[in-house]
């Protein structure tokens, strides 16, 4: 194809390959998109099938939260050495621990804890709150929970708006493109920890509508057809353990709550790798189905995970 | 036998300008929300020693404040040894010694008259005894903690990140790390966490540029011919116990006045105590080394001398200044239906005792987590200038915050504990239904709602079976329960429709 038209200086695509090279690696790569794509599928499909929860019981939080990542394997299964790991708790909110605003210090100090027994190499907390995050890390407890355990490895840090990256969720129905966080993005395993408390958009608040701590710009715009725009952001973002802090229930009056009479003491930590299916699980102690809450359904009709509790294996439930 | 001064090198000075100087400036970082709720190094400490921010409440207001105690202190020491506050202490006066040498001078052959300073602290007391308290316009440190806080503070922190952001951003090996590393690190010292921007940055900018301008036509020419503080200490000196030989400067040598930054002699010669700052510069310059400061036995008067036209000229126009207030309809109607951007800080006193205190130093809206406190131009009339009032589309009340409050040096926001800050009325909001997604386009938000602080929501929901939006489900109107708002603001701030906000918060909030 060298016809010497090229005075650039520079090569020219066309130089380095010819139409028909061109041609053949395109068509292969793309069918290889494609096998990938359709092995990927039943996958998914295995995972649903074979969803399991793992539930820890009791008063004493940090022994439920063991008994829960226990339940599913413990926590080596899913942090192996030297790796960088977020902790992702919910603690949004100018709230003590009591009220249920935010994920309980305990839980979240233990799972800080049990990552740097694995080994990683170093673990961060944070979340992008929805009040002053000064005020909600401290008054959260988490910050200082954290700090307590003394070990360099693990940092409680605020959110640093240089940090935000434009990312395409290739899966989205409704949310092309937003910003997340690159901590989270970049991070070799990100878990998710939520806190189960009533919400005034979303009716719950589980571990899919937690993932929003991870994400920048106009936030109050996800909330025009949120339901479908949280299942979008858990098809792009997934956390390689989700464990739910349910030790404490904030009934109603959420997200911020406020009012103690609203609150239930359930003493339950939830864990699993499965979305749907922990947020369906969630939803059962707020005496709700997961078919109730609308971006559970969406996020199980995109086929993120089995909705359907009956279908569940549910350890220690 | 009177005590001398010794004769101190001009080092000293400055190291003690430069010292307060940087305990000013420590102080001013420190007045920001650093995780406690409690406030332990506020600036307003520089206040207390303010005999004209002490004097001009306590005249408007009409009540003692122990805060200003030490002020007394400041007062009795001039009465001592004369206006040493401003030649080594007032952090204004550094500045502008500080600024001198990059300016180049441009005397003019006129000046003012330096008892101009008396007319205009004249007119400051009588307008404080007869109606607001406009001290903090020109007392030099209220300037400068304004200047820091509404443009020099947020420019230095937009330098800083402007330097070193992108550097993070780019991801530069090494670069980045270290810009990453350094940025937290000055994030928790010298920059804000939550950097506030300010209405009014430009006006204040020229103030601020206009005054170290001026050093081009004298040096300290704010100090000798403006400042009011300067005015009440020279009052004072003028009949301190500080007494200098010789009296007048020397037949045939004129160093003295040379040397000297404020001009502290009079036409013929005779040396004013009330306009010496104290800098010693003639004790230095003298050839013959004559100088001689000393704290003589008793107190003798020298100066100024004043206009008694220009004395009862400025009594007269302070008069006048309530009742020119007072001819503007913004008045009226602060006395009766209110003004709805009119929210005053949560604490605050009722607007008339709030103006008596104000001193517009703006360490609340420094200390304000949110930077919803802003200076005000002329919502609350132009007499409520630089005043604090609280743009919720800017920075919403924090529900448990009381450091605006803990900061005020005169109390005009009065310290509330955390339980009387809960249910502190500011202001009520109501919904613009014309905007609000629900009403306007059928489309669920309830952002407004989820953020509403209080234990009770003050924001529910109104579902209407059958009302659905676009996507089928049903349909969420939020309401306020106006009995449960207190006005923060925070559903204002998060409303997610561009432009004005789809709820909005007045300052109306008299109770149904």
């Amino acid at each position: 194809m060298r016809d010497g038209k090229n005075r650039s200086g520079y090569p020219l695509f066309s130089d380095l390959l010819d139409r028909r090279s061109f041609l053949t690696r395109a068509l292969c790569a793309s069918s290889l998109t494609l096998l990938a794509g359709a092995v990927a599928l039943p996958e998914n499909l295995f995972a649903a099938a074979t969803s399991t929860l793992s539930v820890g019981k009791g008063t004493n939080y940090k022994n439920a939260v063991i008994d829960a990542i226990g339940g599913i394997g413990g926590i080596g299964k899913f942090i192996s050495g030297g790796e960088r790991v977020v902790v992702k708790p919910n603690i949004g909110w100018d709230s003590p621990p009591q009220y249920g605003g935010n994920t309980h210090p305990v839980v979240v100090k233990t799972i800080v804890e049990m990552c740097l027994d694995a080994g990683a190499g170093r673990v961060l907390v944070f979340d992008n709150p929805c009040d002053d995050a000064r005020r909600t890390y401290a008054t959260s407890g988490i910050k200082a929970a954290v700090e307590g355990l003394k070990n360099p490895k693990a940092k409680v840090e605020y959110i640093d708006d240089n940090k935000w990256l434009t990312r395409r969720l290739p899966r989205a129905k409704k949310l092309a493109e937003w910003t997340f966080y690159r901590e989270a993005l970049e991070a070799d395993k990100l878990i998710n920890v939520p806190v189960a408390k009533n919400h005034g958009s979303t009716t719950l608040t589980l571990s899919m509508k937690n993932l929003m701590g991870i994400i920048g710009s106009n936030r109050g715009q996800i909330h025009w057809g949120i339901d479908q725009k949280l299942a979008d952001i858990s098809s792009f973002i997934k956390p390689a353990l989700i464990v739910l802090d349910a030790t404490r229930v904030m009934l109603d009056g959420g997200p911020s709550g406020g009012n103690l009479g609203n609150v239930r003491v359930t003493n339950r930590v939830i864990a699993g790798i499965d979305p749907v299916a922990v947020d369906s699980y969630g939803a059962t102690l707020f005496s709700m189905k997961g078919t109730d809450i609308g971006h559970i359904v969406r996020a199980s009709e995109m086929g993120l995970g089995q909705i359907d509790l009956s279908k569940v294996r549910i350890i220690g439930g | 036998m009177a005590q001398r001064f010794q004769n101190p090198t001009p080092s000293l000075r400055w190291t003690i300008q430069l010292l307060i100087l940087a305990i000013f400036l420590v102080l001013f970082i420190t007045t920001t929300y650093r995780g406690g709720d409690q406030i332990n190094y506020p600036i307003n400490v520089f206040f207390s020693i303010d005999p004209l921010a002490a004097l001009s409440t306590l005249a408007a207001s009409r009540e003692i404040n122990a805060f200003f105690w030490p002020s007394l202190l400041l007062a009795a020491l001039t009465l001592l040894i004369g206006r040493f506050f401003c030649g080594w202490v007032c952090p204004l006066g550094t500045i502008l010694d500080l600024a001198r040498p990059c300016i180049p001078a441009h005397p003019t052959r006129r000046v003012p008259s330096k008892n101009l300073k008396y007319y205009l602290l004249a007119i400051i007391l009588t307008v404080s005894l007869f109606s607001v308290n406009p001290a903090g316009i020109f007392d030099p440190l209220s300037i400068v903690v304004r200047s820091l806080t509404v443009v020099g503070y947020p420019l230095f922190s937009i330098t800083v990140h402007g330097v070193l952001g992108p550097l993070v951003r780019w991801d530069v090996p090494i670069a980045s790390g270290s810009a990453d590393a350094l940025l937290s690190a000055m994030k928790t010292t010298v920059l804000p966490f939550h950097q506030g921007y300010f209405f009014l940055a430009g006006l204040s900018l020229a103030i601020f540029l206009g005054i170290i301008a001026l050093e081009a036509v004298r040096p300290r020419f704010w100090c000798r011919y403006l400042c009011p503080l300067g005015a009440l200490l020279s009052l004072i000196a003028g009949v301190s116990f500080l007494k200098r030989k010789p009296a007048a400067l020397c037949a045939r040598c004129d160093k003295c006045r040379q040397a000297c930054d404020t001009d502290a002699f009079s036409t013929d010669g005779v040396f004013q105590k009330g306009e010496c700052i104290l800098t010693l510069d003639c004790v230095r310059q003298c050839p013959k080394k004559k100088v001689v400061y000393s704290i003589g036995r008793k107190p003798k008067r020298t100066g100024p001398v004043m206009s008694r036209r220009w004395l009862v000229g400025s009594l007269f126009s302070g008069l006048l200044m309530g009742p020119l207030l007072s001819i503007a309809p913004v008045r009226k109607l602060k006395d009766t239906l209110g003004i709805d951007a009119l929210i005053r800080p949560p604490g605050a006193r009722d607007e008339a005792a709030f103006l008596s205190r104000c001193i517009r130093c703006s360490e609340c809206m420094m200390v304000c987590p949110t930077g919803g406190l802003q200076p005000d131009l002329t919502t609350g009339g132009i007499e409520g200038i630089y005043c604090p009032i609280l743009v919720p589309r800017v920075g919403y009340c924090t529900y448990r915050c009381t450091l605006c409050g803990q900061v005020c040096p005169t109390q005009a926001i009065k310290t509330l504990t955390i339980p009387e800050k809960l249910v502190t009325v500011i202001g009520k909001a109501y919904i613009n239904m014309d905007r609000c997604l629900p009403y306007a386009y059928g489309v669920n938000c309830a952002v407004c709602q989820e953020h509403c602080p209080t234990a009770d929501k003050a924001i529910a929901f109104k579902e209407v079976p059958g009302e659905v939006t676009t996507d089928g489900d049903q349909l969420k109107k939020p309401v306020v329960i106006y009995d449960l708002c207190i006005g923060c603001g925070i559903c204002e701030f998060k409303c997610p429709v561009g432009g004005t906000s789809a709820i909005v918060v007045t300052s109306m909030k008299t109770q149904l």
